[in-house]
C-alpha cells in the first residue's frame, strides 16, 4: 500500500531549478534509499516532503491525501517527520527538551514511554540528558535528530544525510537500530546518502538521483551490483 | 548618596514602561527576526483605546479587558495581512511597511483625536510614602514596578510552563527545527504578536495613569527607546527586554537628576548604537547560532 | 512681465525645496536601491550639512570672498565635505551589522548626533541657528546642481564602480567569492549618499535661513524614505519623481480644506503600505 507518492515533484530556487521532475513511491514498512551525489536534488526533495520548501509543480500524496498545499505542522500531524540535514537541533535546549519539544504533536501520556524507548535505542543520549544540544558531537547531535524525530510517533521517517560526519563504526550501529525499528515497529524510512553502500545494504529498494532527476530505480540488491552506481557512488571499491 | 537612591527608585517607574513595550520588541524579533517599527503604536494605541472605552461609561477593567482585546486583534491582522506577504519580499520590504504603518497609527490618532495632548483622567492612587528620612517613593511608582513585575513573571511562567510557550521559544530558536516538530508556525507567530502588543496596551495605560496626560506621539517617542532596552537586554531574551527597560529608565532618570537631562533623549540612542555594535545579543543574549 | 515675475516669487520656494528634497532623495537612493542599505538616520548628514553652510557663511566666507555667487558655491561644497566626513567614519563600524541592525543603528546614531547639535552652543543650541545669509539663492542655481548631480550619478551607475556597487545589493556572497571587495564599494555609496544630501542642507539653510537640530531628525529622514520608496527604491529617476510628489503634494492640499493638510501623513503613509504590500519595487518599472 503507498504511504508516500511524488508524482512529477518540481522545486526552483528564484531562477535556478532544484528538482526537474521527481516521481517516487515509497510503501508501507519499506526501507527506501534516495542515492546521489551532492546537489543532485536529495535534499531539496525531502525538504519538499516535508514542507519546508515549496514545490514549482507537482503532487505529493501521503497515505492517500495530498499533502503539497499543507503547512509542515500539519503533515508532521498525520504522521510524517524528519531528522533534517544539518540536524536542526534547538541550540539551547537540553537532550531533554529537544525530546519533549519532538513529541509537540502527541498526547503527554506517551511522553515518558517514548523517550524511555529513544533512550534505550541511543543510551549515549540519556547520559547526556541535561547537556545543551549545542555542545553534543556530531554522532550525538545526529541521534538526538532522529531521536526527536522519533518522539512524533510517525509512519514515514525522512532522514537526510544522517551519516554525514560521523564514523563508520557509530553510523553501523545508528543504522542497525533504524532496521530494527523498521522491523519491530513496521517503522517506514525513506534514506537520502551520499554512502550509498550502507544504506543500499539495508534498504529494500533504492531511487538514483542526478541533477533534480530520478535516473535509475531498483530493488536495492541490484543497485548494489550495479557496476554504474557501483563506478558513481561507491567509489568503484568492492567492499 | 541619597540622591543616587533617589534617582535610581524614580527610574524604576519610567523604566516599567519601557520593559513592558520592549517585551513586545523583543519577543518578535525573536520569531520573526523582524523589528516591528510599528510597536511602539500598540502602547499608545492601548491607551487612547482605554480612555474611549472609559469615557463611554464602560468599567475600568472592562475598558482595560476591550482595549487588550482590540489592539491584540490589530496586532495579529497587521501581522498576517501587511507583514506575512512581505516574508519573501527582499530585506527591506517589512521594516518599510512597519515604518508606514508606524506613521499612519499616529497621525490617524492624531486627526480622529486631536495632535494635542488629551488628558487621562484614570489615576493611580496617589501619595507617597517616606522612606527613611530622604527617600520620598511615589504610591503610583510602586504601583506601576509591582504590576510590571508580576506580568513579567507571569510571562515567564507561560514561556516556561506552557506548550505555547515552549514553542515560542522554540520558534526563536531555530524556526525549521520548530516545523519539522510540528509547531503551528504562524499561530505562533501571531500569539506572540498578540501577547507582545497587551503588553504593550499594559505599558500604555499605566503611563496614562501616571502622568494623566497621552498624545498621539507618545507611541514613537517611547518606543524608540523601548527596541533599545529589548536590544540592550538581548532580543528574544524575556527578563533581558524587562532588565533593559529598568537600566534605561534608570540612566535617563539619574541624568535628570544630575542635571544633565538634555542628553536624556540622546542616552538610549548611544547606548542602542554601543549595543549593536559591539554586543548585539545584548546582556543576557546568546550569540546567535541559525543564520539570520 | 509682472504676472511672470509674480509666478516666479510664488514658486521660488517650492521650487528650491523640491530640488532640496530631489538632492536627498538622490543620496539616499544611492544608499539604498545603490548598495542595498537602509539609511534611517539620513536626515543627520542634511542637518549637518546645513549647519556646516550656516556656520561658515555666517562667520568665514564673507572674509573670503565679497561675492556671493562663491560664497554659495564653496558654502555648499563644504557642507558636502563635512557630512561626507562625517558619514565616512559613521559607515565604518557599522557596515558589518545586518540590514534590521544596520537600519537601527542608523537611527540611533542620527539621533544621538541631534542631541549633540542640541547641545551644542557653536550651533544655536536648542533654539536653532538664525540669520543664517541667503546668498541669493535661487531655484536656477539649484535646479542646476540638481541636473549635475542626476547626470553624474546616472554616468556612476553605469562605470565599474556602479555596477559593483548594484551588485552588492543583491549578491554580497558572489562578488566576494570574485575577489571584490564589496565593503569598499558600500562605503562610497554610503559617503557620498550622505554628502550629497549635506549639500542638499547647505542650501536649505541658506533658502530657510534658519537651521534647527530637528532638521536632522527621524521624521525628516523618514519623509525622504517615503519619497524614494513612492519613487522606487532602484531608480534614480523615481527619486526625483517621489520627491515631486512628497513636496507637490501639501502645495497642492493647501487649496483644500484646511483638514486634508493635516492628512497629507496619512495620505502617504497609506501609499507606502499600499506600495510595499502591491509593488515593493516602486512605482517606476526599473530595468536594471
Amino acid at each position: 500500500m503507498s504511504l508516500l507518492r511524488l508524482n512529477n515533484l518540481c522545486v526552483h530556487y528564484g531562477p535556478i531549478v532544484g528538482i526537474k521532475d521527481i516521481s517516487l513511491e515509497v510503501h508501507s514498512g519499506e526501507i527506501i534509499a534516495l542515492l546521489g551525489a551532492n546537489g543532485a536534488g536529495k535534499t531539496t526533495t525531502l525538504q519538499c516532503i516535508s514542507g519546508l520548501l515549496k514545490q514549482k509543480k507537482g503532487e505529493i500524496v501521503f497515505k492517500g491525501t495530498p499533502i503539497q498545499n499543507l503547512p509542515t505542522h500539519t503533515r508532521v500531524q498525520m504522521g510524517l517527520s524528519q531528522s533534517p540535514e544539518g540536524r536542526m537541533v534547538f541550540p539551547h535546549m537540553t537532550v531533554k527538551e529537544n525530546l519533549i519539544l519532538g513529541a509537540f504533536t502527541q498526547k503527554s501520556k506517551y511522553l515518558s514511554h517514548d523517550m524511555e524507548k529513544v533512550f534505550h535505542l541511543f543510551p549515549r543520549l540519556e547520559e547526556r540528558i541535561h547537556h545543551m544540544a549545542s555542545l553534543l558531537s556530531g554522532g550525538e547531535q545526529q541521534m538526538l535528530a532522529i531521536g526527536r524525530a522519533l518522539m512524533a510517533r510517525s509512519e514515514l521517517l525522512l532522514l537526510d544525510e544522517p551519516s554525514l560526519g560521523i564514523s563508520p563504526l557509530l553510523m553501523a550501529s545508528i543504522f542497525q537500530k533504524l532496521k530494527e525499528l523498521n522491523a519491530n515497529d513496521g517503522l517506514t524510512l525513506l534514506i537520502a546518502e551520499q554512502n550509498a553502500h550502507s544504506i543500499l545494504k539495508m534498504a529494500h529498494r533504492g531511487y538514483v538521483l542526478e541533477n533534480g532527476e530520478v535516473i535509475k530505480t531498483a530493488p536495492a540488491s541490484d543497485l548494489l551490483h550495479d557496476p554504474v552506481i557501483k563506478e558513481a557512488y561507491l567509489g568503484g571499491i568492492s567492499h | 548618596m541619597y540622591d543616587f537612591l533617589q534617582y535610581l527608585l524614580d527610574g524604576l517607574a519610567i523604566g516599567s514602561v519601557y520593559s513592558l513595550i520592549a517585551v513586545g520588541y523583543s519577543l518578535v524579533f525573536g520569531v520573526l527576526r523582524m523589528v516591528n517599527f510599528a510597536h511602539g503604536e500598540f502602547f499608545m494605541l492601548g491607551a487612547y483605546l482605554f480612555m474611549f472605552f472609559f469615557n463611554l461609561k464602560i468599567p475600568l477593567w472592562i475598558s482595560f479587558v476591550l482595549s487588550a482585546l482590540f489592539v491584540g486583534m490589530l496586532s495579529v491582522g497587521m501581522e498576517r495581512f501587511l507583514y506575512k506577504p512581505l516574508r519573501k519580499s527582499g530585506r527591506f520590504a517589512p521594516l518599510i511597511m512597519a515604518v508606514g504603518l508606524s506613521l499612519f497609527l499616529q497621525n490617524f490618532v492624531q486627526i480622529i483625536f486631536s495632535p494635542n495632548p488629551q488628558s487621562f483622567t484614570v489615576s493611580l492612587p496617589e501619595g507617597i510614602i517616606q522612606w527613611g528620612e530622604d527617600i520620598l517613593i511615589r504610591k503610583k511608582d510602586i504601583y506601576i514596578f509591582a504590576i510590571t513585575l508580576v506580568l513579567t513573571f507571569v510571562f515567564d511562567a507561560f514561556i516556561r510552563f506552557t506548550s505555547f510557550g515552549r514553542a515560542i521559544r522554540a520558534v526563536s530558536m531555530h524556526p525549521q527545527a520548530a516545523m519539522l516538530v510540528g509547531i503551528p508556525f504562524n499561530r505562533i507567530i501571531s500569539i506572540t504578536f498578540f501577547l507582545g502588543a497587551v503588553m504593550a496596551v499594559v505599558g500604555g495605560v499605566m503611563q496614562g495613569m501616571s502622568t494623566n496626560q497621552i498624545w498621539p506621539f507618545m507611541g514613537v517617542h517611547s518606543g524608540l527607546k523601548a527596541f533599545a532596552a529589548a536590544v540592550l537586554g538581548g532580543t528574544g531574551e524575556l527578563w533581558g527586554a524587562v532588565l533593559g527597560g529598568f537600566f534605561i529608565g534608570i540612566s535617563e532618570s539619574l541624568l535628570v537628576g544630575y542635571d544633565l537631562s538634555m542628553y536624556k533623549d540622546g542616552l538610549a540612542y548611544l547606548i542602542l548604537v554601543v549595543f549593536l555594535l559591539y554586543r548585539p545579543q545584548g546582556i543576557l543574549g546568546k550569540k546567535l547560532t541559525v543564520k539570520v | 512681465m509682472m504676472f511672470l515675475q509674480d509666478t516666479y516669487d510664488y514658486f521660488s520656494l517650492p521650487l528650491m525645496l523640491l530640488g532640496i528634497y530631489s538632492l536627498m532623495a538622490m543620496g539616499l537612493q544611492l544608499i539604498l536601491g545603490g548598495a542595498g542599505l537602509l539609511s534611517l538616520g539620513h536626515a543627520i548628514f542634511f542637518c549637518i550639512g546645513g549647519y556646516t553652510s550656516a556656520i561658515i557663511s555666517s562667520t568665514y566666507l564673507p572674509l573670503i570672498t565679497d561675492s556671493n555667487l562663491l560664497q554659495l558655491i564653496l558654502s555648499a561644497l563644504c557642507a558636502f565635505l563635512v557630512s561626507g566626513f562625517f558619514a565616512f567614519f559613521m559607515i565604518i563600524p557599522c557596515l558589518r551589522l545586518k540590514e534590521n541592525y544596520f537600519a537601527m543603528a542608523t537611527l540611533a546614531l542620527g539621533e544621538v548626533l541631534s542631541t549633540v547639535i542640541k547641545n551644542l552652543d557653536f550651533t544655536g543650541g536648542i533654539r536653532g541657528f538664525k540669520d543664517i545669509p541667503s546668498l541669493d539663492i535661487n531655484p536656477l542655481i539649484v535646479g542646476l546642481i540638481v541636473l549635475i548631480v542626476y547626470l553624474v550619478l546616472r554616468r556612476f551607475y553605469k562605470s565599474s564602480m556602479g555596477y559593483i556597487i548594484r551588485s552588492t545589493r543583491d549578491d554580497d556572497i558572489a562578488l566576494q567569492s570574485l575577489g571584490i571587495s564589496h565593503f569598499k564599494s558600500q562605503i562610497i555609496a554610503f559617503t557620498l549618499g550622505s554628502a550629497i544630501a549635506g549639500m542638499g542642507g547647505g542650501f536649505y539653510a541658506h533658502t530657510i535661513q534658519f537651521m534647527s537640530p530637528e532638521e536632522g531628525s527621524f521624521n525628516r529622514s523618514i519623509e525622504i524614505l517615503l519619497a524614494v520608496v513612492i519613487g522606487g527604491m532602484n531608480s534614480l529617476t523615481g527619486s526625483l519623481i517621489g520627491s515631486l510628489v512628497i513636496v507637490a503634494i501639501p502645495e497642492i492640499l493647501r487649496f483644500g480644506p484646511s483638514e486634508i493638510a493635516q492628512n497629507r501623513n496619512v495620505f502617504f503613509a497609506s501609499a507606502v503600505i499600499l506600495l510595499m504590500l502591491f509593488r515593493p519595487k516602486g512605482l517606476i518599472k526599473h530595468g536594471s
